[in-house]
């Protein structure tokens, strides 16, 4: 009997070699601020660089789109002033601001965008483009408060409830989702420390609900420990790139791998990671390190007093005086050689 | 008749002495100690009734409670009472089902929030703990289905998962009781895939003989005593039967637990024990709320998450010291070579800065020069439990609300009215006490749960 | 299952057209982006890689992005975009080069960034807003009468002559040439069982074969084809911006439910919810009526920011209060039509279309229904008779996989997750359907084929027992042996070794002689 139902039962399912299609959802977190794309501008003698990056974004959103018919889009801006959700659009910004939609319609920006598009690609675009304005907009009245720290944990964690909301709603068909960074790299990095803990959080619930987080950086200097470490935590791919030509080409590449296909592609990786942190008391980059039990912050050298300079706790007498221990052996200096003749 | 109000009155003695001692303890957190309290005045009351009533008095119909915790629904003991089928909590209401849902949400939400301790504690981070699970006859129990060892060995696996997720330096031994004497199941290591195989392989063998809780503990005992200084020691026991058979004086045991400073923990399965109870006393300064009995499956799964988190610090037992750890840098190869764990071949690795001798993978021991190695990540794991995340508190229904949408997944906010009379039952804000963000009770538990950080206060441009 | 095989027949059948056709074809951007959509999912990441970029590509470049796991699939990608004729290879210097077409590469251009577009994706006419339940219904009316025609349902008004015949040509119904009436054959049945869109895209497959041989062009009617799918649903399009062929399509499209008029010669047409459904995924739609619904949502999720209209915010204010009223719906509907399956056999639908409840009782032994729900019990009787009519087991299974609960799908996928995270190299497949029923299934199939035959020659009648047995043994040992008895002294051999059983004979027996 099993010798003739065995070939039926064996040749199953040969299909689920291919990779299953399944829709996705692309959050992105543009950092806006204009006084950083300023400076990016001065450095690299560019004029209007967060206007080729918009036009960059916007064709990296229609890319999206088109991939599956069922995807979605989402992005979140990071200006000085807090966090602005430009797709889709908030319900509050539509009540409070009626008034300028008949009038001025901004037409001389929405000509960028054809109306004969592709419908889904219009309504997105469109969307994003007044969204935009009218940031710029509560933007020009406030440009002489500086911001002391930027937002982009914030825009980080309001993108992680986003999908975590939509993820929830479409129980039916399974969801997978992704998050895109992108940050302009001049300026802000004394804020890091600042940013640390919450980077920290956003990498854990993101590598909980499987959603890779991708990182472009845009301009200044190549390290970026933290959003590096993200990268790597997630599964996901950092880009570093000079200037805003042809970033499109490294949005439709780089950044355009679905989460179906992570499991086959290869990801563009950066070799060494640089995993070490700072010290708290000098702020040196350390590799061996003492840590307190109690607050777990990280010191280069034993402080003085006994007392861990963050929580204020008594360090035991014996262990201390244990580590502040010598060597037995000491180290021979490498002796010259002289040579005989 | 007369040889009942005796006993009785022993009893009352035993417990008076048993709160007398108490009080010496210092207790760490305040709601233990509330507690025994109240359970003095009790005593205090019943002693003085007793005096008062003679021993030729009669046995009133009417049941005396000596411990108002223990009173049922009906006036009698709870254990006396009718079983509550899950279903039965579920009541329709005239307004049809709506009052009842928006009742439950909300009240599951504050269970949650009730129950977290949100003070900042000081908490052992590092931590080494011991895994006990009872594999004797009372596991072949069928009151948990498919039969209590199953459940166990799958939440245990379960266990072990989440431990390593919410602690990644931390360490893990597991001991199983069978047949009068405990077995090592699999080392004291830091390495989630050993522990969750060796789990595995139990379940194939059958629970049988009786557990010996003393044998148990001098394993433990002996598993923890390399364990330095700075790490926490806790045991976790999971006791299914009634009794235990010991080759020994299992109080010297105690007393010997005790001066090393572990801390013991105890999940029972069927019914009080007096011994599992006075042990968990012992081993944690007087405290009695670290041996939980199980009223069902849920319950059971809530339980084994309160052992993830850290245990907070006991005045008594400072030990706060500097820990050297290594930070090790991460090197990728073309060509595989040998790591010094394993003596595997693996592409890429870590490098100790110390020795410079290559590891595989992290968190672990350096096992050229004993350095503990660890990410920079996995310490940020633990932060939020140093500092945690302040709940939320709900807006009252009378305010003019401030906004329609959540304020980090933009989601509207539901109109919940109660039929009847119109009003709103609940306003389904939630805000943050820090930036005045208002969100959705979806966002808050997911902010409380998993993000433990707050998306406004994040995105305030100026730090306060 | 028709998920794949749905790509499959449009790949194939773009892939048989010529390649002059194919790139008239790609000057049209809607026409790119819907090929786009239909190809794998690795092709479209290296297409998309290459889209923007001026220059060659080596393929060895293409190569080094996938990893050892997907070289399979790699190959598939490649393969499907060459027979489209997308990638243009160019071994110049020594290395292999690849190019992306250039129309297509300038048109998908187009269409991502809005650039010509030139009529491709239709010309809105603002005003003449059609309320969208009347296009629903009036799709889904002329839809389910097809199919209803199909099942057997005693109709009011059956589909037009020209839909007949199509039925006809595609072998999905015969005419019984006695009483001139149509009866369902095979095919037909398992054209039942697929999806909505594998059937759209069949019905319309056949269309393109029967049109061949009329003056119709092909490509407008392809350009047609795919704009319809990328159309907004409820705004009304212009006729003039339609060639001739693609005005005598449009009369057709009205019987399939794909397009609404009001008056046959309107100059104005409306695109149904149908018509969207060409080139959505199919994931995530299940039957018409639930097509409606998932594409009715994401309109409303989309609200275009110009129109001061029906359409935008104040549409969806309206609908609001209805969905705020139920706490726990929060947009988590259940696909109309979604099954579960018991191990015991038992099945429960969540449907309350008769076209569901027919479909359904071609296979299961229905036993009661409800106000939401029909109950029933698959059967050997119920599965026999199915498999009689023609269906297969295997059209079954995947019938009853897609239409699976998405509780059922989300059971399945938890325990999956449990085993890879315990397992890693542990290759089951998604069992949604309870492993009992599947089984069984093919089982009762299995039934069927009681008899298995072959052709061959029978040789008996010999004189000793020695020929016999080294006759035999020849046959055995070259394998073409089917049946012997060794006491009749007779065998069986196959067809194709008789000629080496026959010449070995000859060559023995002469020697003996």
């Amino acid at each position: 009997m099993d010798a003739i139902s065995d070939p039926t039962f064996k040749h199953t399912r040969s299909r689920n070699q291919v990779t299953e299609e399944s829709p996705s959802l692309l959050t992105v977190i543009i950092e806006i601020a204009p006084k950083l794309w300023t400076t990016f501008d001065e450095e690299g003698n560019e004029k209007g660089s967060i206007i080729k990056v918009l036009e960059a974004l916007i064709v990296f959103l229609n890319a999206h789109l088109a991939f599956n018919s069922a995807n979605k889009v989402a992005v979140i801006a990071a200006y000085s002033q807090g966090i602005k959700y430009l797709y889709p659009e908030s319900t509050s910004s539509t009540t409070t601001s009626k008034a300028p939609r008949s009038g001025t319609k901004n037409l001389g920006d929405l000509k960028i965008i054809n109306s004969d598009m592709y419908r889904r690609f219009r309504n997105v675009d469109e969307t994003l483009v007044e969204e935009v304005y009218k940031l710029f907009e509560l933007e020009k009245n406030q440009i002489e408060e500086n911001s002391q720290r930027s937002t982009l944990a914030g825009a980080m964690s309001a993108g992680l409830t986003y999908v975590n909301r939509i993820s929830k709603e479409s129980v039916t068909t399974s969801l997978k989702s992704r998050l895109v960074v992108l940050t302009c790299g001049s300026g802000s990095s004394k804020d890091e420390i600042f940013q640390y803990i919450p980077i920290m959080n956003c990498i854990f619930s993101a590598t909980k609900m499987k959603c890779p987080i991708d990182v472009v950086k845009i301009g200044g200097s190549k390290e970026s420990t933290f959003l590096q470490q993200t990268t790597d935590a997630t599964n996901g791919v950092y880009l570093h790139v000079n200037s805003t030509q042809g970033l499109i080409q490294y949005l439709a590449t780089a950044m355009f791998i679905d989460p179906s296909l992570r499991p086959i592609i290869v990801k563009p990786n950066h070799g060494s990671v640089d995993f070490r942190t700072s010290c708290y008391l000098t702020g040196r980059v350390v590799a061996i390190g003492f840590i307190c039990s109690v607050c777990l912050c990280v010191l280069s050298i034993i402080p003085p007093g006994n007392k861990c300079p963050a929580c204020d706790s008594e360090f035991d007498e014996h262990v201390i005086a244990k580590l502040k221990r010598k060597s037995v052996v000491p180290r021979l200096k490498p002796k010259k050689k002289v040579a005989k003749p | 008749m007369a040889p009942v109000v005796v006993s009785e009155s022993e009893e009352d003695e035993d417990k008076v002495a048993v709160s007398r001692r108490s009080k010496r303890q210092v207790n760490f957190d305040g709601g233990g100690s509330e507690r025994l309290g109240q359970q003095q005045q009790q005593q205090q009351q019943q002693r003085s009734t007793h005096r008062d009533r003679d021993r030729h008095a009669q046995r009133k119909k009417k049941k005396r409670l000596s411990n108002r915790n223990l009173q049922g629904a009906s006036g009698g003991y709870a254990w006396e009472d009718e079983i509550k089928r899950s279903w039965d909590l579920v009541k329709v209401d005239d307004e049809g089902d709506m009052a009842s849902l928006v009742a439950s949400i909300v009240e599951a939400r504050k269970k949650r929030t009730a129950k977290k301790n949100i003070t900042p504690y000081q908490r052992g981070i590092i931590r080494s703990l011991i895994l006990t699970l009872d594999c004797s006859e009372a596991m072949l129990e069928k009151d948990l289905r498919p039969s209590r060892h199953a459940m166990i060995i799958q939440y245990a696996i379960d266990f072990v998962h989440e431990f390593f997720d919410q602690n990644p330096i931390s360490q893990v031994g597991i001991i199983i009781m069978r047949n009068g004497l405990a077995h090592l199941v699999s080392q004291v290591s830091g390495n989630p895939q050993g522990h969750i195989d060796a789990l595995k392989a139990i379940r194939k063998q059958e629970p049988k003989g009786n557990p010996s809780l003393q044998n148990a503990l001098e394993m433990a005992r002996g598993l923890l005593l390399p364990v330095p200084a700075h790490c926490t020691r806790e045991v976790l026991i999971v006791f299914g039967s009634l009794s235990t058979t010991d080759p020994g004086d299992i109080h010297q045991t105690i007393d010997s637990l005790v001066d090393e400073k572990i801390r013991v923990k105890v999940l029972g399965l069927s019914a009080q024990v007096a011994i599992c109870k006075e042990l968990c006393k012992a081993t944690n300064y007087g405290d009695e709320s670290f041996y939980k009995i199980l009223l069902d499956e849920t319950h059971l799964k809530e339980l084994f998450n309160e052992a993830i988190t850290p245990l907070p610090v006991n005045k008594i037992n400072k030990g706060f010291t500097l820990v050297k750890m290594g930070f090790p840098t991460r090197i990728f190869e073309d060509t595989p070579t040998f790591c010094s764990c394993h003596s595997k071949l693996v592409y890429g690795g870590y490098f100790c800065p110390n020795c410079h001798s290559k590891v595989c993978s992290l968190p672990t021991v350096c096992p050229c020069c004993d350095l503990m190695l660890i990410l920079s990540t996995h310490l940020a794991r633990s932060y939020h439990h140093l500092m945690p995340l302040k709940t939320f508190t709900e807006v009252p229904t009378t305010e003019t609300f401030r906004s329609e949408d959540c304020f980090s997944c933009q989601s509207r906010f539901p109109i919940l009215k109660n039929h009847k009379t119109g009003n709103l039952l609940t306003s389904s804000r939630y805000r943050c006490e820090d930036c005045r963000q208002e969100f959705c009770v979806d966002c808050d538990v997911f902010i409380h749960e998993i993000l433990h950080n707050c998306p406004g206060c994040e995105s305030k441009p100026v730090i306060t | 299952m028709s998920d794949y095989s749905l790509k499959h027949s449009v790949t194939q059948y773009l892939e048989e057209i010529p390649q002059q056709v194919q790139n008239r074809l790609y000057t049209s951007p809607a026409t790119c982006l819907a090929i786009y959509r239909i190809l794998p999912p690795l092709a479209k990441f290296f297409i998309m890689a290459m889209v923007f970029n001026e220059n060659e590509v080596p393929l060895l470049d293409l190569d080094k992005w996938v990893n050892s796991n997907g070289k399979l699939q790699f190959q598939d990608a490649i393969k499907s975009m060459k027979s489209l004729h997308l990638l243009i290879p160019n071994k110049s210097s020594g290395t292999l080069m690849i190019n992306l077409n250039p129309t297509f590469k300038i048109s998908l251009r187009n269409a991502l960034t809005g650039g010509e577009v030139q009529n491709s994706f239709g010309i809105v006419v603002e005003d003449n807003v059609v309320s969208l339940n009347l296009l629903d219904e009036y799709s889904a009316n002329k839809w389910e009468t097809i199919l209803h025609f199909m099942v057997g349902t005693p109709l009011a008004k059956i589909p037009s002559e020209k839909v007949l015949n199509l039925l006809k040509h595609s072998k999905l119904m015969e005419e019984i040439n006695s009483t001139g009436e149509f009866k369902i054959t095979n095919e037909g049945f398992q054209f039942l069982l697929q999806e909505i869109n594998s059937q759209l895209w069949t019905l319309l497959l056949q269309y393109l074969k029967v049109i061949e041989t009329s003056k119709m062009d092909l490509v407008d009617v392809l350009h047609f084809i795919f704009m319809l799918g990328a159309l907004e649903v409820g705004k009304a399009y212009k006729i003039d911006a339609l060639s001739e062929t693609q005005r005598i399509m449009l009369q057709d499209m009205r019987d399939y439910g794909l397009v609404f008029q009001k008056h046959s010669n309107d100059t104005i047409f409306y695109p149904t919810k149908l018509a969207l459904m060409l080139t959505s995924d199919t994931k995530t739609i299940r039957s018409a009526s639930n097509a409606m619904d998932s594409v009715l949502r994401q309109n409303r999720e989309e609200p275009s920011v110009n129109e001061d209209g029906n359409n935008g915010k104040p549409a969806a204010d309206i609908n609001i209060p209805d969905d705020l009223n139920k706490v726990d719906s929060k947009n988590q509907d259940i696909p109309d039509g979604s099954l579960i399956v018991e191990t015991n056999f038992k099945i429960y639908s969540y449907s309350n279309s008769p076209l569901q409840i027919a479909v359904l009782s071609l296979f299961v032994h229905l036993k009661a229904r409800f106000v939401n729900m029909v109950l029933g019990q698959i059967t050997r009787e119920s599965i026999r008779r199915a498999l009689t009519n023609g269906i297969t087991a295997e059209q079954i299974i995947a019938y009853l996989e897609t239409h699976a609960h998405p509780q059922m799908r989300r059971l399945a996928e938890e325990k999956l997750e449990k085993k890879l995270e315990l397992d890693p190299n542990c290759k089951e497949p998604l069992q949604i359907l309870p492993p009992t029923v599947v089984d069984q299934i093919r089982l009762w199939q299995l039934e069927l084929d009681r008899v298995m035959t072959y052709d061959g020659s029978l040789y008996s009648d010999f004189e000793t027992t020695q020929e016999y047995g080294m006759l035999n043994k020849y046959a055995q040992d070259i394998g073409v042996l089917l049946w012997k008895d060794d006491k009749k002294r007779k065998f069986f051999i196959s067809k194709e070794g008789n000629s080496q059983v026959l010449d070995f004979a000859k060559r023995k027996l002469k020697k003996k002689q």
